[in-house]
């Protein structure tokens, strides 16, 4: 077990920079998420860091030792691959024993091992099938046994569970989590899903076009985006982004959209002071927005849709003249929301929304970010 | 989809008559070599052999240079389709899994020399294994064939190279394999299917070649292939059609043979090969 | 945490590993030069047996010798090959047989390939031995299966002069060798005999790749069999097609032994294509000179075929 230290770390295919000086210390035994959408560097990122690919400039240092020259299987560290990379010609039991034989450990010891991994995992029944024979999920297993049956000083994870089904993917997402915790192996998972980011990190680095945008714990990177594509990838739905020109009254400074007064507080609005006057970007998280109280000053939309949920509802309506188009990125980054379109989530609704106006006011104590239009970064 | 007992039955005749149309000169390579001689100048021509000759067969295998000639050819089938593989093996994991500099151009030669007409190639290769001293030896036949199943045992590897993930040997890399151990232990036992069938197109083409044999060996009899054995006794025996035949029944058999027992990894190769 | 990592040294220890020359090869620094070596012994090879003699029979091909030689022409340099060659009537004769065979060996064997693979693709039992059977002939060496084709044509005692007397469509035997019009379809038919297989075995193998959905949906919109056929299965074909019709044109342009072994190109040149003239002119009348000549001007045709093969190819969705 071991930290790693990634110092200035890039990697570029001819003129194209698939990762742009990336540095970032990772401690002993934490969890740490590569998250981005395609293209964003994460792999390469992973790639270099198993020493599959080579960098073009940057150190990595594991454990205090710089292994950026260093071959993979010198590295100590196992790898969980997306399509899992089982070796089709060999049973269960030699596929996960393969990398010790590799090692030249002794075949009792293997063994030993082997069992060991296969219980925890709960696959010792499947330990002379093989890989062919097994269904997603425990193949899954099988790759997770491979790698920890070394008992690396290192975990990579290349988006694991990108293959399975929607209800395999959130067990084996909590499993991978546990067990990570249990043996307590400093671990890098890349995965897309800003969901699994969410739940499964100890800090998340979150990467777009080859550089890191921000790098933090979930809550850090929910509460305080450092730009706007941080602040739309995190989070589900994605963060609403309006357009109004910031003003001041004597109760501090506000922006007017639509009959909604939004007060950014504290140091937002601290920093936003300079802002007086101009246009700026204003992100409002689809739980912040709540039903207005009878006599309440509210915003009034006519929603486009209703999606019902059961114990909440989303809301999708428009503000013309202050929605801004941010796409908002998934997997792929260009596939994202762009319409512009709003949305509220609201929580305890008693009667249907459909066809009738709907009266929405900001929650009180919840946080309005504010973004500058020309650079993205967030005003704070 | 369920057919009506006509259409079944006008079904299972088409395929029986295509067949057997298709098939005809096999059987009739077979029952002429079993027929007796005088059988083969007798008008009708006799569709079954009523008393099959069987002595005909031990004659060319025990009074003829036949079986020496079936050895040479297979063990200039082998020789030449073991160290083309050797090389193409090698060359054919590195197109598919390294990016070159020159290394698209390789393989767009090697793609392109599949093209090469072997009548022209012949020439310089004459001037060559004679400056060599190679003439009427076998080895001017495994180095010419070579030149055929290095280029098409390349191109046949990498597209099934290709179709292996290459996470599987990064994975066998990160387990503590060099490069070359996750060649051997993983990528090469995976591709065994695609292996057989390369082995076998090239002992194929190599078993099959009578142009070089012709020319590089005319006058070393003994080291005759049996494909110009075949050829010679059409012109010597010309009318003892039945030893004509058995002899080459005998050179047909083993590609036959292979093809018939390993017909599913045969095919999946020659389209990989070539569709891809 | 922090602190511990702070009061690491500045300069952390280098891993590297040492392999051959002090290289490691597996390192990932490395990785690509192991990817030259792999490729090393091939190149060499090819350069050996394949570049070194194209590039003699070029160079040959610009020289008046009868024998090949080993050097570079270090003198007279001619195009006196070519210029013969264009002004010969012989090599006209072989341009157009060789063209002539094509068209007809290649639509031929495609009718039958296709026929009877769609014939194969059929569900019925014994489908698969019926797929193994179709193309057999495939597997006959091509040596034997002129042999077998020369006695089944024999004008005395073949047995297809038989039939064909016995159906009433020839008057009287057939010497199949001695007229140039028979000779030609003779070689035809082994062509095709040994053609056809292939492109069965391919076109099967693009049978089977179409998915059962384009057909059920086209049945779904009303498609009957033969609309079915143009619209789902001839589109679906056509880059596995593609490929197999150039690799069959080649196949016959290149082709030596069944002519050679059948005919002998002859009856007077009826059957001689540019492979059989090119073999004739060097061993038969050691002109090596002008036979490299000619092959040149065959590998250029072919090039042209093979370039147009390999834009095909990465064209193709297979």
């Amino acid at each position: 077990m071991a930290d790693i230290q990634i110092q200035n770390l890039s990697k570029s295919f001819g003129a194209f920079n698939a990762l742009k000086d990336m540095s970032l210390q990772i401690n002993d035994g934490e969890f740490v998420v590569f998250v981005g959408p395609s293209g964003c560097g994460k792999s390469t990122a992973l790639k270099i860091l198993a020493g599959l690919e080579a960098a073009s400039g940057g150190r990595i240092i594991i454990g205090g030792e710089d292994v950026t020259e260093l071959a993979p299987g010198k590295r100590d560290i196992a790898m969980v691959f997306q399509n899992y990379a089982l070796y089709p010609h060999l049973t269960v039991r030699q596929n996960i024993g393969f990398g010790l034989k590799m090692r030249n450990t002794d075949k009792a010891e293997i063994n030993a091992r082997v069992e060991r991994a296969a219980q925890a995992l709960e696959i010792t029944d499947l330990l002379d099938r093989r890989p062919k024979a097994l269904s997603g999920g425990q193949r899954q297993r099988v790759a997770l046994g491979r790698a920890i049956v070394r008992e690396p000083r290192v975990f990579l994870m290349d988006e694991p569970l990108s293959n399975l089904d929607a209800a395999l993917r959130v067990q084996m997402r909590a499993e991978i989590t546990a067990l990570q915790r249990r043996i307590g192996v400093t671990t890098i998972y890349v995965t897309h899903d800003q969901t699994e980011a969410m739940t499964m990190a100890d800090r998340i680095v979150i990467m777009r076009r080859g550089v890191v945008q921000q790098i933090g714990t979930p809550d850090e990177l929910f509460n305080r985006p450092n730009n706007i594509f941080v602040a739309g990838f995190i989070g589900s739905p994605s963060m609403n982004f309006i357009t109004g020109t910031l003003a001041r009254d004597d109760k501090g400074v506000f922006i007017e959209a639509g009959g909604l007064q939004l007060r950014p507080e504290g140091a937002v609005a601290h920093a936003a002071s300079a802002y007086i006057g101009r246009s700026v970007i204003c992100g409002i998280r689809p739980e912040a927005l709540g039903l207005a109280a009878p006599n309440e000053a509210a915003l009034e939309v006519e929603p486009m849709l209703v999606e019902s949920l059961g114990s909440e509802a989303y809301v999708h309506f428009r503000l013309p003249g202050h929605q801004v188009a941010i796409p908002v990125a998934g997997e792929h980054e260009h596939e994202g929301r762009a319409s512009g379109t709003l949305i509220a989530r609201l929580y305890d609704v008693d009667q249907s929304l459909i066809g009738r106006q709907v009266r929405l006011a900001i929650k009180p104590n919840t946080s309005i970010h504010l973004f500058d239009p020309a650079t993205e970064e967030a005003i704070k | 989809m369920k057919r009506t007992l006509l259409q079944s039955i006008l079904l299972y005749a088409t395929v029986i008559v295509v067949c057997g149309f298709l098939l005809f000169p096999i059987y009739w390579m077979i029952i002429t070599s079993l027929a007796p001689a005088s059988a083969l100048r007798s008008f009708p021509p006799q569709f079954w052999p009523a008393n099959p000759q069987w002595s005909t067969y031990t004659n060319l295998i025990f009074n003829t240079d036949m079986p020496r000639w079936l050895f040479n050819s297979a063990l200039v089938a082998i020789v030449s389709t073991a160290i083309s593989l050797l090389v193409s093996v090698l060359a054919a994991y590195s197109l598919s899994r390294y990016t070159m500099k020159g290394g698209e151009a390789v393989g767009l030669f090697i793609l392109m020399s599949k093209m090469l007409p072997a009548t022209m190639l012949i020439i310089p290769l004459f001037g060559i294994f004679r400056s060599l001293g190679l003439m009427g030896s076998l080895w001017s036949l495994i180095i010419a064939h070579a030149t055929a199943i290095v280029p098409f045992a390349t191109w046949m590897l990498k597209g099934y190279f290709d179709s292996i993930p290459q996470e599987l040997e990064q994975a066998a890399q990160v387990d503590g394999c060099t490069p070359w151990g996750a060649l051997f232990r993983v990528i090469l036992p995976v591709s065994a299917p695609g292996l057989a069938a390369t082995a076998l197109y090239g002992f194929v083409l190599s078993w099959a070649d009578y142009l070089y044999a012709r020319t590089f060996l005319a006058s070393a009899t003994h080291n005759w292939t049996a494909n110009i054995g075949i050829a010679t006794f059409k012109g010597e025996y010309q009318t003892d059609w039945n030893v004509i035949m058995a002899a080459s029944l005998l050179a047909a058999l083993p590609i036959m043979l292979a093809y018939l027992f390993l017909q599913r990894y045969l095919v999946g190769g020659l389209t990989a090969g070539s569709g891809k | 945490m922090s602190e511990f990592s702070q009061s690491r040294p500045a300069a952390p220890i280098v891993r590297r590993s040492h392999g051959l020359f002090g290289i490691d090869l597996a390192s990932p620094r490395h990785a690509n030069k192991l990817g030259y070596l792999l490729l090393a012994p091939a190149a060499l090879l090819i350069l050996a047996i394949l570049v070194y003699p194209m590039l003699l029979a070029i160079d040959l091909s610009f020289h008046d010798v009868k024998f090949a030689t080993l050097s570079f022409g270090a003198d007279d340099y001619t195009l006196k090959n070519y210029q013969r060659l264009f002004s010969s009537p012989e090599f006209w004769n072989a341009i157009r047989t060789t063209c002539m065979l094509l068209l007809v060996v290649t639509s031929i064997s495609l009718c039958v390939g296709m026929g009877t693979a769609l014939l194969v693709n059929q569900q019925f039992r014994g489908r698969s031995f019926a797929r193994m059977l179709i193309a057999l002939p495939w597997a006959v060496p091509e040596v034997v299966a002129v042999v077998t084709w020369v006695w089944i044509l024999d004008a005395s005692f073949g047995v297809l002069n038989w039939l064909l007397l016995k159906a009433g469509l020839i008057g009287g035997q057939v010497s199949w060798f001695s007229s140039p019009g028979s000779a030609f379809s003779a070689v035809t038919m082994v062509m095709v005999w040994k053609g056809y297989p292939f492109i069965s075995i391919m076109i099967l193998a693009g049978l089977q790749s179409i998915p059962e959905e384009f057909y059920q949906a086209a049945k779904v919109d009303g498609a009957n069999v033969f609309q079915r056929f143009i619209w789902i299965t001839v589109p679906c074909l056509a880059p596995v097609l593609g490929v197999t019709l150039v690799l069959t044109v080649l196949w016959v342009f290149r082709d030596f032994s069944i002519i050679y072994v059948l005919t002998g190109g002859g009856p007077v040149g009826a059957t001689e294509t540019l492979a059989i003239m090119t073999y004739e002119e060097a061993f038969s009348f050691f002109r090596m000179g002008y036979a490299s000549s000619i092959g040149v001007v065959t590998l250029l045709i072919c090039a042209v075929i093979s370039a147009f093969l390999v834009k095909k190819t990465s064209h193709a969705i297979y």
